[in-house]
């Protein structure tokens, strides 16, 4: 590093303003995300001094990439034209409290420095009559930092040099802070393009879930119950052609991520079909709590913004599904799941780049409790895999399949003594399959789903054997004549309809007298 | 909470804004969501969960890929309520979408208020967002224009008109000053005025409507920017009303192109006396549509075009007309031959309106040249093979010679006889054997079906459909997924006032893009 030393004191050369901006990240969208965090803070203080209501926090994203400019707006307090520009031009000293507010570091804002031409903000706090505009040339300040330049001046007097202040009138009721980066460029084109952004926003911004997660009641109902807040804030994204708020990219059916698809035949959707959490009965002392999903875990979700368990603190995620993964031997099987780790902590922060924590005692230890947990769900997966793809498994699992369908077509009627029959043998044959395979080679993983599927077998056999006869509905309203009649005419839509087309016919036939079941 | 909200329509060929889409941005925008308009199928949209999703629907024959759009967003919402279909071609035809989609289906018109959200407001009296039609590249036409309707539903019942159907009741609707300055509040002054009433001219108070016209800065040759303004009644006026009184209102505003309809024989009278009325107070271009394929027969729709000739020697003005084939209410694939008609004749019209781009020009020369200069010649026109009649240069000395010998030793039967089996041979799956088969007019099918196949110089069904000529008649190319197409009108008003009536170029331009046959449209054979 180019640190020279002309006096007694230590001067930060240039080189340091380098790598505090254009050196420091990796992915250029962390500009955006840097900004967003920057304006969900101030969302915060604002909803803290009753300025705004958590529900009216509000930031908004423009992408224009006809002016090939960004901005981001938010609702927040603003800063206050006397400090604004020392606010907003100093680097690595913020008012931010450590504990309350996401960033707190003072370098992420000047982020984009690296990718435009210039970088304005603009700000006003509500009772002032001025917008503060603090203008960066990006472009100037790019050449004066280059290596290639071997500058002398120090950090401070090049980035003395390259900002511009000015005010403007604002009427004095507005409160916001909004950060543009105009002139954008064309080899960073990932920040103009919605989708790009859309995708990354929805994977790191504090935000909540959309509809289409039907679990996100659930997850919230428990962090209620459990007295954990997840803050989160109504981000809008909007470029020349498309406008949507940003939501978590949670759904609850995924196509897998080795998609075998085949011109007729769509491969099996990979379905969500609970969710859990960890630690069950709340968060504890333990700095973390989790929700995770259940569901038939087929193979890897395909969704990229989605899969893997990912940590977030203040709810915004804290590097991607990778960090976690590095705490098993298979990342793989992180990628079976969606789930957030929300860290709460306090003595849990997020290093500069926001790619993983700072290696605290606290963190050490909440990241054996993640180890232990993710074993589990590796344990989960390989039970399910075995299940579905060795001789033993798939046995297991088809008698399994075969005693739950029974048993629901049992409670819902038979037709005949014939069909009673023909159940009876089908649940016969299952159970002589799960006979047949030797003690031995059922693998202790399997043994639970083995005793589960034999018991399966036993209380569907019993259902059979009790099952009603659909036409028992009917009783009273047909004569023997007509029920031998309607008998017929049911066991013959039986032979010749599919299954599940003869329980429509059935049921819409049945429908006409008084059930027992008014459906 | 925040909502994203997707609106599309599905990527038929239309030129008019989708209003009704328009009017729900804004209704979804003051309720602070967040809305993005497309048109047809987009992978990212559909990747995307939306909280609602409305799709458009326009002509019946469009249902097919309507359809075809509402699945494909089917699994973009979280439950079907929330697939929203309206419009006129589901109007005319629920049961079509209902039976192949999963959505929530709307039908007729959102005037009340709460049909969509209780409490919302009538969506007739939202303005439409023109904003959202700078997100997308898609042309639509015109631009810079006010789209206003003061009165719904129209005094007549024409029975090839879906207006009865839609706006079955007439009457005034809103004051175009109210509809004017609200537009003007939220998207700024616009240069020309479109009015899409079904029929303002039976309407009671139309000097106060003419006076709020001037008004608004549409008198007689008025100019903004320096710019000429217009007005365009862009469902046509109804030549039977036009008085002399009438005739003095159109010629106090700048309309252009002034629109009439000239639908069967039986309003010659009423038509030629508006057009001589309209002359008298300065107007001298005029558009005009004509029906056919409805309870007339190719007679009488060159009777009509002949009219026009007549009118523009007589007057001294320029009729471009353009010919609208009838399509049932209930059509889905636009095949519809009427009695008066044949598929051959109907099939000869396309070609011919393939090289004239669709117009027929007030030049007497081009006339005669495409349509022939007397019924008998414009019969033997629309019999034509397809390639002779759309390279007429090219095979007049060859082919088109000698097909002109055999076809004229025709008797009339046999002529009957001939264009049905044509029409036959058509629909046919077994051409070839047919065609094989044959014994009588086997020498003319030849020029048809060289060999019993289709020539390699065939009509350019592709041109054909984007030029609105759709191959709706020919079950050789039953695939008509992916060729787009023009609206075919009804006559006076198409299905739906909001939406395309095509083509729309004000007949003095219309003058120059014509050319006579064998226009560049066409390849060379």
């Amino acid at each position: 590093m180019m640190t020279q030393t002309q006096e007694a004191r230590p001067i930060f050369g240039v080189s340091v303003l380098e790598t505090l901006t254009v050196g420091m990240y990796t992915n250029p969208l962390d500009c955006i995300r840097e900004l967003v965090q920057n304006s969900f803070d101030s969302i915060r203080s604002a909803v803290k001094v009753g300025q705004i209501s958590a529900k009216e926090g509000r930031i908004d994203i423009v992408l224009d990439d006809s002016r090939r400019s960004i901005s981001v707006r938010d609702n927040g307090t603003g800063i206050p034209s006397e400090n604004a520009r020392a606010r907003l031009s100093n680097v690595g000293q913020s008012l931010k409290s450590l504990e309350d507010d996401i960033g707190f570091r003072g370098i992420g804002r000047l982020h984009g420095i690296a990718y435009c031409d210039r970088l304005v903000f603009k700000t006003s706090v509500a009772g002032e009559a001025v917008a503060s505009v603090v203008t960066f040339d990006a472009k100037g300040l790019r050449a004066l930092m280059s290596p290639v330049e071997r500058r002398n001046d120090t950090a401070e007097e090049i980035l003395y040099a390259c900002t511009d202040l000015a005010t403007e009138p604002e009427l004095a009721d507005e409160h916001y802070f909004e950060a543009t980066l105009i002139d954008v460029s064309g080899q960073v084109a990932q920040l103009l393009d919605f989708d790009e952004v859309y995708g990354y926003l929805s994977q790191v911004a504090p935000v909540d879930f959309d509809t289409a997660f039907y679990y996100a009641t659930k997850v919230r109902k428990w962090a209620q119950n459990h007295g954990v807040e997840v803050p989160h804030a109504s981000v809008r994204l909007k470029s020349t052609k498309k406008e949507r708020f940003v939501f978590k990219p949670y759904k609850t059916s995924y196509k897998p991520l080795r998609d075998t698809k085949t011109e007729d035949k769509e491969s099996e959707r990979i379905e969500v079909t609970d969710v859990a959490f960890y630690p069950e009965d709340g968060p504890h002392c333990n700095g973390v709590w989790i929700w995770y999903s259940k569901g038939n875990l087929l193979g890897q979700i395909g969704d990229r913004n989605a899969s893997g368990i990912r940590l977030r603190k203040q709810n915004m995620s804290v590097g991607g599904a990778s960090r976690i993964e590095e705490l098993i031997p298979e990342a793989r099987f992180n990628k079976y799941f969606i789930g957030e780790v929300h860290v709460h902590s306090q003595a849990c922060i997020p290093n500069a780049r926001r790619d993983g924590f700072e290696d605290t005692r606290e963190w050490a230890a909440i990241r054996d409790q993640l180890t232990a947990f993710l074993k589990e769900r590796e344990k989960e997966v390989r039970t399910s895999s075995n299940l579905r793809s060795d001789k033993v498994g798939k046995a297991i699992r088809g008698a399994q399949i075969t005693a739950e369908k029974i048993l629901a077509d049992a409670a819902s009627g038979i037709t005949s003594n014939q069909e009673r029959e023909k159940l009876l043998r089908t649940l016969d044959d299952q159970k002589a399959k799960l006979d047949e395979i030797a003690p031995a080679k059922i693998t202790e993983e399997l043994k639970a789903a083995y005793e589960a599927a034999l018991t399966e077998i036993t209380e569907a056999t019993t259902g059979v054997q009790n099952a009603d006869f659909v036409l028992a509905q009917a009783k009273g309203q047909l004569d023997r004549k007509q029920k031998k009649l309607l008998q017929d005419v049911l066991e013959t839509l039986r032979d010749c309809l599919p299954p599940d087309t003869f329980k429509l016919a059935r049921d819409a036939i049945m429908a006409r007298f008084d059930s027992k079941d008014p459906k | 909470m925040n909502q994203n909200i997707l609106l599309v329509e599905p990527d038929y060929r239309s030129k008019f804004p989708p209003l009704g889409l328009l009017r729900l941005s804004t209704y979804h925008k003051s309720r602070g969501d967040a809305v993005t308009f497309v048109r047809g199928k987009d992978l990212s949209c559909r990747n995307q969960n939306w909280h609602r999703i409305y799709v458009s629907s326009m002509f019946t024959w469009e249902l097919p890929r309507t359809v075809e759009t509402i699945k494909y967003y089917q699994s973009s919402v979280s439950s079907v309520n929330d697939l929203i279909v309206g419009g006129v071609g589901v109007s005319l035809l629920p049961a079509y979408v209902k039976e192949r989609t999963e959505c929530r289906i709307i039908t007729g018109l959102l005037d009340k208020g709460g049909e969509l959200d209780t409490l919302g407001p009538s969506l007739l009296s939202v303005v439409p967002d023109y904003s959202l039609l700078e997100s997308i590249s898609y042309p639509y036409f015109p631009k810079d224009a006010y789209f206003t309707k003061i009165t719904t539903g129209c005094i007549r019942k024409c029975k090839f008109c879906a207006v009865p159907i839609l706006e079955p009741l007439f009457g005034f609707g809103s004051s175009l000053q109210g509809q004017l300055a609200k537009v003007i509040k939220s998207h700024g002054e616009k240069q020309n005025l479109v009015i899409m009433d079904n029929n303002i001219l039976g309407i009671d108070d139309l000097d106060d409507i003419f006076a709020e016209i001037r008004d608004a800065g549409f008198s007689s040759k008025a100019t903004r920017n320096k710019r000429v303004r217009s007005v365009d009644f862009n469902q046509g006026l109804d030549c039977r009303l036009i008085d002399k009184q009438k005739a003095d209102l159109l010629g106090s505003i700048c309309a252009n192109p002034v629109r009439l309809a000239f639908d069967h024989d039986g309003i010659e009278k009423p038509y030629r006396a508006a057009i001589k009325r309209l002359a008298d107070v300065g107007h001298k271009e005029f558009t005009n549509f004509l029906l056919f394929n409805f309870v007339d027969k190719p007679e009488s729709l060159y009777r009509r075009m002949q009219v026009n000739m007549e009118l523009n020697n007589e007057l001294g003005v320029a009729v471009t007309a353009f010919p609208m084939r009838f399509v049932p209410m209930d059509d889905v694939n636009r095949r519809h031959i009427s009695s008066g008609w044949t598929w051959r004749y109907l099939r000869g019209m396309q070609c011919v309106l393939l090289a004239t781009r669709g117009i027929v020009s007030p030049n007497p020369v081009f006339f005669d040249h495409a349509f022939g200069g007397t019924l008998a010649e414009f019969l033997e026109i629309l019999a034509m093979p397809d390639r002779y009649i759309i390279w007429r240069k090219a095979h007049e000395t060859g082919g088109a010679e000698d097909w002109r010998k055999l076809y004229r030793k025709l008797s009339e039967e046999d002529r009957n006889d001939f264009l049905a089996l044509l029409g036959q041979l058509n629909k046919s799956r077994n051409r070839l054997q047919e065609v094989q088969n044959l014994v009588k007019f086997r020498d003319l099918i030849e020029h048809y079906y060289p060999g019993g196949k289709t020539p390699e110089n065939k009509a350019p069904e592709k041109i054909l459909a984007a030029q609105g000529l759709s191959t709706g008649y020919d079950y050789e190319f039953p695939g008509l997924g992916d060729a787009p197409s023009r609206t075919d009108s009804h006559g006076t008003v198409p299905q739906h006032p909001d939406l395309d009536i095509e083509p729309g170029f004000p007949a003095g331009r219309a003058r120059t893009q014509v050319s006579p046959l064998a226009a560049e449209a066409a390849p060379a054979p």
